[in-house]
């Protein structure tokens, strides 16, 4: 089933850009990304292989102490998965999404 | 207080202009700030001990700074030398765009748009690198 995912970034370098590009389609041959707004990817996995967490973790081995959010939108239900950087609590950060990107 | 208002408006325009901006402006300001209290204390006869004291801080000042300097150019690393307004300037223009019909694209821009960003220049860009 395939899945499409949003990345977002606080402020990158075109280094790292090339590397998750690199890695993202090393590890996911066959995904589709646009990458034509600052520190915003959208991802199309036609095989569903991606979730977000692991989306996550491979941006966050390239945006090492950045801010990341990866949002998977889906007919089932949107998920997202973040991690802070490290000037600022996770749990501080993320709390309006924990508190009102809840459907219900 | 007005006055007031307006010193943090005369720091927040300075700060914005990126004028605090390199590694070496603190210790501009500092080897600035000890010459001038020296060449004061001098004027004014201040007790020797104080000269003493001021031209020491003069003096340890203006090391740093041409030892910093040094360090920077024989380290490599140059872009510490650079300003902050600088260095985002030009990592906003090396940004790489695009998808994965045309590969990450560079954007390049002329030369000149890194000493006025609000000149409209055209952009070029190049081919892509690689085809996904």
């Amino acid at each position: 089933m395939k899945k499409r995912f949003i990345l977002a970034t606080n402020i990158t370098t075109s280094a790292e850009d090339q590397l998750f590009k690199d890695k993202l389609t090393a590890a996911f041959p066959g995904v589709a990304w646009w990458h034509r707004l600052n520190e915003v990817w959208l991802i199309s996995d036609p095989q569903g292989r991606l979730e977000a967490k692991t989306l996550r973790d491979l941006a966050k081995e390239c945006y090492i102490g950045k801010r990341l959010l990866a949002f998977e939108i889906n007919n089932d239900g949107d998920t997202w998965s973040a991690i802070s950087d490290a000037g600022g609590s996770a749990k501080e950060t993320f709390a309006w999404l924990h508190k009102n990107w809840k459907k219900e | 207080m007005p006055g007031l208002n307006l010193l943090a408006s005369l720091v927040q325009q300075a700060t914005a202009q990126g004028t605090r901006a390199t590694i070496l402006t603190p210790l501009a300001w500092f080897f600035g700030l000890s010459v001038t209290g020296l060449l004061v204390s001098v004027r004014w006869h201040a007790d020797f001990w104080i000269q003493v004291l001021l031209a020491i801080f003069a003096a340890l000042g203006a090391v740093t700074y041409l030892s910093a300097y040094v360090f920077c150019l024989a380290t490599k690393q140059p872009r510490l030398l650079q300003t902050e307004k600088y260095l985002i300037q030009e990592l906003a223009i090396e940004k790489g765009y695009g998808d994965n019909s045309t590969g990450l694209l560079r954007i390049e821009t002329p030369s000149n748009l890194l000493s006025d960003p609000l000149q409209s220049s055209p952009v070029q860009i190049t081919a892509a690198k690689e085809q996904e």
